[in-house]
């Protein structure tokens, strides 16, 4: 049964708070779906499944996951921001992933405007930057501003 | 006279009811002992299987219940149980899941597309036929997993990776 060789797989999906999860073996395929609780756990799944099939070339998982939508953070952005300072508020967060996230509305990832809804993918706040010294660190980064961060 | 037999009577009575006794001891080890071989044999062939049939025997039939993914995680319950010794049969009352019912094949492939441009992978073609993605095409080894993100989301019957790894 495939359920015994990807047995860490299920106990990985069953402990980690995957919501709906349905596993099913179906023509020598072993099927799950569910709703992750955040792109992390997502992404741990996957390592989970490319660690035993490296090369994915097996053919026998169907590995279907949604992301929870409670887990989308959102950013207003702010005069003199820019994608790669909106990243350092965010643990693991890279202005790619923001960038890569919010494909729709940013063409140019030098070009982002006041007022802007962006999606943080799996967005944790980061604790080096606690609400209090928010104000602050926006008035001294906002200097910069200007200054690319990032090569295009 | 009449107390002699009376005796007797009371002696014949005890040891019938003895041998009742005796007799449902012995039926009682050998229901559990069956239980615990096929639920052995069950886990020897698949833990996973074994976890989800819940198995009872009574007068050495055994009674498959629980529900599994397939008939043929069905039948292998119903034959491991089988092959035990001194099972008389086998009550199989497994439910099996409903088969996945999976989207036509263009709905797959504008999904699976749809996926490869959202996980910005280039250069990768999926074929979709009978409800099976093929991928084929060349990308480097940190965009494998967005790639195979793309088509398992499409909730396929199957996923074939054929694409070349830089």
């Amino acid at each position: 049964m495939l359920r015994d060789k990807y047995q860490s797989l299920i106990a990985m999906a069953e402990s980690s708070g995957v919501a709906d999860l349905t596993i099913q073996e179906q023509d020598n395929v072993l099927h799950m779906n569910g709703t992750a609780p955040t792109e992390a756990v997502k992404q741990q799944l996957w390592d989970e499944y490319n660690r035993l099939d490296p090369d994915m070339r097996s053919a026998d998982v169907v590995l279907n996951l949604d992301v929870a939508a409670a887990s989308e953070v959102f950013y207003t952005v702010a005069p003199g921001d820019s994608l790669s300072k909106i990243a350092t508020k965010y643990k693991g967060v890279t202005w790619q992933k923001i960038f890569e996230a919010n494909r729709d509305q940013i063409k140019n990832p030098d070009l982002i405007h006041p007022g802007q809804k962006l999606r943080i993918p799996d967005g944790v706040k980061n604790a080096r930057f606690p609400s209090p010294f928010q104000g602050n660190f926006s008035r001294v980064v906002r200097n910069r501003a200007n200054r690319r961060p990032h090569a295009d | 006279m009449q107390d002699r037999k009376s005796l007797q009577l009371i002696t014949t009575a005890i040891a019938v009811c003895l041998a009742a006794l005796l007799g449902a001891c012995k039926k009682g080890p050998d229901d559990a002992a069956l239980t615990a071989s096929v639920k052995s044999q069950l886990s020897a062939q698949s833990p996973a299987l074994a976890s989800m049939v819940n198995v009872e025997t009574k007068e050495g039939v055994v009674t498959l219940t629980g529900t599994v993914d397939n008939d043929s995680a069905k039948s292998q319950a119903e034959q491991a149980a089988k092959g035990i010794a001194n099972v008389k049969s086998v009550v199989n009352n497994l439910s099996v899941k409903p088969p996945i019912v999976v989207s036509e094949d263009p709905k797959i492939k504008s999904a699976v597309e749809a996926g490869l441009a959202k996980y910005n992978v280039k250069g990768v073609t999926a074929n979709v036929s009978d409800g099976q993605v093929t991928l084929t095409g060349e990308i480097p080894r940190a965009k494998l997993q967005d790639a195979m993100k793309a088509a398992n989301e499409a909730n396929p019957k199957k996923v074939v990776n054929q694409l070349t790894i830089k």
